[in-house]
């Protein structure tokens, strides 16, 4: 394990950018960054990352682009991908029920926010990680810790 | 009203078809034949007549005929010539209707009462022997003739024969049996006369029964016939053109009276049946009234008291409305009465909690009970004591009562009573049960809705603010991290970064406000040149910082109209901000135009941008709340609002785009649809 290792940044969004970079940067970590889903695999061929912190909301859907493409890269399927998102996890009562509704998992809740069959998108491939926006810096890091070694 | 005008089909209107009367059929046919016996009858009569009367004449001439001979022979003998004729004359007195001629054997005339004929001498061969002395022959073949005579007269002439007896040969010395023929002549004239006379007495007497027969046909028929008709088919033809009071009374007892009793009765039951007819069509109309009434769904707070206000229009009468639901657990009834009070104002009060506060008497708690508990059969009318009550259900569904004072006719002002007709009280039931059913549903749907509503924009919003949060977050961090290493560059890369995000959730909750308003547009006369040219002197600077030009491209000849100049504000930044994004996103796009055009129908706003622009399949979910194709940046409100404001101002937002060239968003808004207030 690289002692400096990089790790891409995929994000279009300035603020998220800057917050994910700081944290990084905050615990020692490498980055690079990428705005689309073009950039961000030019960069994963040209660097080769040790993991990639994905936004998976960006125009033109490219954030699950970038996604399938690499796990079905071979070459690039064993780069972890942790996937941002602002998906809201819901519990509680159902509103127009009247139920209890159980803890969702991350996938219904891609579903239910973006408005497109994500899981078809996905295609069964599951991310290695899940952070949801707002960052919770301790949480990233540990994920990013826990994927690296 | 004359129910039987519009639909029935008729020939030509009965006055005016043709028709012979029967009258007249039968006695056109009759004449001839009655005609025909009179004149056989006479012709009958006038020829034994004659028969008998020239039979009696010819008796007359006969006896006479003996007579003169007998005359002649007593003058004869008793006398000698000389006195001979006188004492015939004597005798026999002839008159002018009879003629005696006495002939001897050699054909001269012994004596005449025509004086004419006292010299004359017949020969056999004469025309006035020959029709008995036929062929001039001596033995005559009749002893009777008619013969003319110098005159136009005709005769009846007997020929008596003058036998040479005993007592004649003493002075007449032949030995000849006769003597000579007594010609007796009774004319015919009388006879003819009394022929004639007869004749044309028969004619008038046929004439006469004749005339008589006819008359009398015509009396009696018309009286017992024809008049009776006349009246039957006027009768038909009244109620045959709409009157159906109308009557026939005939004074005889004939089967045209039956008749006349078969059309009243009918024309009675007619009547009858035109006047349930009229009274359902009444119902029917009433009950069309009802439906359209109550067809609108029924809010409670205004439905009870409407369905009040027309059973009281409808039915003159009063009535209570007891309206609510049962409680699913508990099985208790809560819910509203409903009732006309003394002031004739509608009152309300929920029940049970204040039902000793109603007034209404025929309020009968008992029976509201009876019902809760389930007491009352949902098809029946019930009537106690007073009190009719007709649940309100559906399919097991128990809704209300209705209930309402048992008035008999006389009692109330108007001599109705309170069921004027319970078939149509019962559908005024069932009409409103089925409102009210209707307008539950609605509200359960509408509640559905709005949750699920709310659900999608809670979820919604959250999403969003959950990306902006992100960005505070960030820059929080950062400046707290710029905080700690005293480095001022970071420090305004993280202030900057919250900045944003506070603009960000600025304009997110401006976007709510103006999506969620239930407020009408403010309307002023604006010229909408001015917000366009406001929008671009707020995005101008930070549009140039990204690369896109903002250029204005406004219609001099603007002509201000009623707008919210806030909302159009509003709508066009929204488009506006989009438009740049657009630009920012693709490599090539760097321009952004504002543009208005000034109609004499509308105002058409522009925004154009040959940014990245929008998909087929895009374009048509860009007005979806919370769509978004901008990632976290955007709201997914903009067009929404956008969208909202035009609608309120009565106008169309249109899109065109192609993908990779850029997009146009024109917004039009119609003049003169809005009242400035």
């Amino acid at each position: 394990m690289d002692d400096n290792p990089t790790i891409l940044i995929v994000d279009d969004e300035e603020a998220n950018v800057v917050y994910m970079s700081q944290i990084l940067e905050d615990h020692g970590f490498g980055y690079t960054v990428a705005n689309n889903g073009a950039e961000a695999l030019e960069k994963v061929k040209e660097c080769h990352p040790a993991l990639v912190l994905l936004d998976i909301m960006m125009p033109q859907k490219s954030g699950v682009g970038v996604f399938q493409r690499m796990k079905r890269d071979p070459d690039l399927a064993d780069i972890p991908i942790i996937v941002v998102t602002g998906a809201t996890q819901v519990t509680g009562v159902d509103m127009r029920t009247g139920e209890e509704r159980p803890k969702e998992s991350y996938e219904d809740d891609l579903v239910r926010s973006f408005g497109v069959r994500l899981q078809e998108k996905l295609a069964g491939l599951t991310p290695d990680g899940f952070i949801e926006k707002p960052i919770d810096p301790p949480a990233l890091v540990a994920k990013i810790k826990e994927l690296l070694s | 009203m004359r129910v039987m005008d519009s639909d029935v089909k008729k020939g030509p209107p009965e006055a005016e078809r043709p028709f012979r009367s029967v009258q007249w059929l039968i006695m056109a046919r009759q004449l001839p034949l009655i005609l025909l016996v009179v004149a056989g009858i006479l012709f009958w009569l006038e020829g034994h007549l004659k028969q008998a009367l020239y039979s009696a004449n010819l008796e007359v001439a006969r006896r006479s005929g003996y007579l003169a001979v007998a005359a002649v022979r007593a003058s004869m003998v008793g006398t000698g010539p000389h006195k001979t004729w006188a004492r015939i004359e004597a005798t026999l007195s002839p008159d002018q209707d009879a003629q005696i001629q006495i002939v001897n054997v050699n054909g001269e005339v012994v004596y005449s009462t025509d004086s004419d004929a006292r010299n004359r001498v017949y020969r056999l061969t004469d025309p006035s022997c020959s029709p008995c002395h036929e062929a001039g022959s001596i033995r005559a073949e009749n002893q009777t003739a008619i013969i003319r005579g110098s005159g136009e007269e005709s005769f009846q002439v007997y020929a008596a024969p003058l036998r040479n007896t005993e007592d004649c040969r003493g002075c007449h010395q032949t030995d000849g049996s006769k003597l000579g023929m007594v010609y007796v002549g009774q004319s015919l004239a009388p006879v003819n006369r009394l022929i004639r006379t007869t004749q044309i007495g028969l004619v008038a007497a046929g004439v006469i029964l004749l005339t008589l027969t006819v008359a009398t046909w015509r009396v009696l028929f018309g009286r017992y016939i024809a008049r009776p008709l006349k009246r039957l088919v006027e009768n038909a033809r009244a109620i045959g053109s709409g009157d159906l009071n109308s009557r026939v009374e005939l004074a005889d007892r004939t089967e045209l009276a039956i008749l006349a009793d078969t059309l009243n009765s009918s024309s009675e039951r007619l009547s009858e049946t035109i006047r349930q007819v009229e009274n359902q069509r009444d119902d029917l109309a009433t009950l069309y009234y009802i439906s359209d009434q109550l067809g609108g769904s029924l809010r409670p707070d205004v439905g009870f008291r409407r369905a009040v206000e027309l059973v009281a229009t409808i039915f003159a009468s009063d009535c209570l409305l007891v309206a609510g639901h049962f409680h699913p657990e508990s099985r208790a009834f809560h819910g509203t009465v409903t009732y006309r009070g003394e002031d004739q104002k509608i009152v309300e009060r929920p029940y049970p909690d204040e039902a000793v506060k109603v007034t209404a008497p025929y309020f009968d708690p008992s029976l509201v009970e009876r019902w809760i508990e389930g007491g009352l059969n949902g098809e029946d009318r019930i009537r106690e004591g007073g009190t009719v009550a007709y649940p309100l259900e559906r399919r097991g569904r128990r809704l209300g009562l209705i209930l309402a004072p048992a008035r008999r006719p006389e009692d109330s002002a108007d001599g109705r009573a309170t069921a004027a007709n319970p078939e149509v009280v019962q559908a005024f039931g069932k009409h409103l049960t089925m409102a009210l059913e209707l307008n539950e549903l609605q509200r359960e749907r509408l509640q559905r809705e709005r949750l699920a509503a709310i659900g999608e924009t809670v979820a919604g919003l959250a999403h969003c603010l959950k990306n902006t949060l992100n960005g505070l977050k960030g820059g929080q961090y950062v400046v707290e991290r710029a905080m700690e290493t005293e480095n001022p560059s970071k420090l305004r890369q993280g202030w900057r970064i919250l900045k944003d995000g506070v603009q960000h959730i600025e304009r997110l909750t401006q976007d709510m406000l103006f999506f969620a308003g239930e407020r009408m547009p403010d309307l002023k006369t604006t010229d909408p040149n001015q917000i366009l040219q406001e929008v671009i002197d707020l995005l101008q600077e930070s549009a140039a910082h990204q690369g896109v030009e903002l250029r204005d491209d406004f219609d001099e000849n603007m002509q201000p109209l009623p707008l919210d100049r806030h909302a159009i504000y509003r709508a066009v930044l929204n488009l506006a901000t989009n438009a740049v994004d657009a630009c920012v996103e693709s490599e090539t796009g760097n321009t952004v135009i504002l543009r208005s055009r000034s109609r004499p129908e509308s105002v058409v706003i522009t925004v154009e941008d040959n940014g990245v622009g929008i998909s087929h399949a895009q374009l048509r979910r860009v007005t979806e709340r919370f769509f978004s194709t901008k990632g976290s940046k955007g709201t997914g409100l903009g067009l929404p609002v956008a969208l909202r404001i035009t609608e309120d101002h009565s106008g169309t937002l249109e899109a065109e785009s192609v993908l990779g060239e850029g997009t146009s968003f024109h917004l039009r808004i119609p003049r003169g649809t809005a009242e400035p207030s």
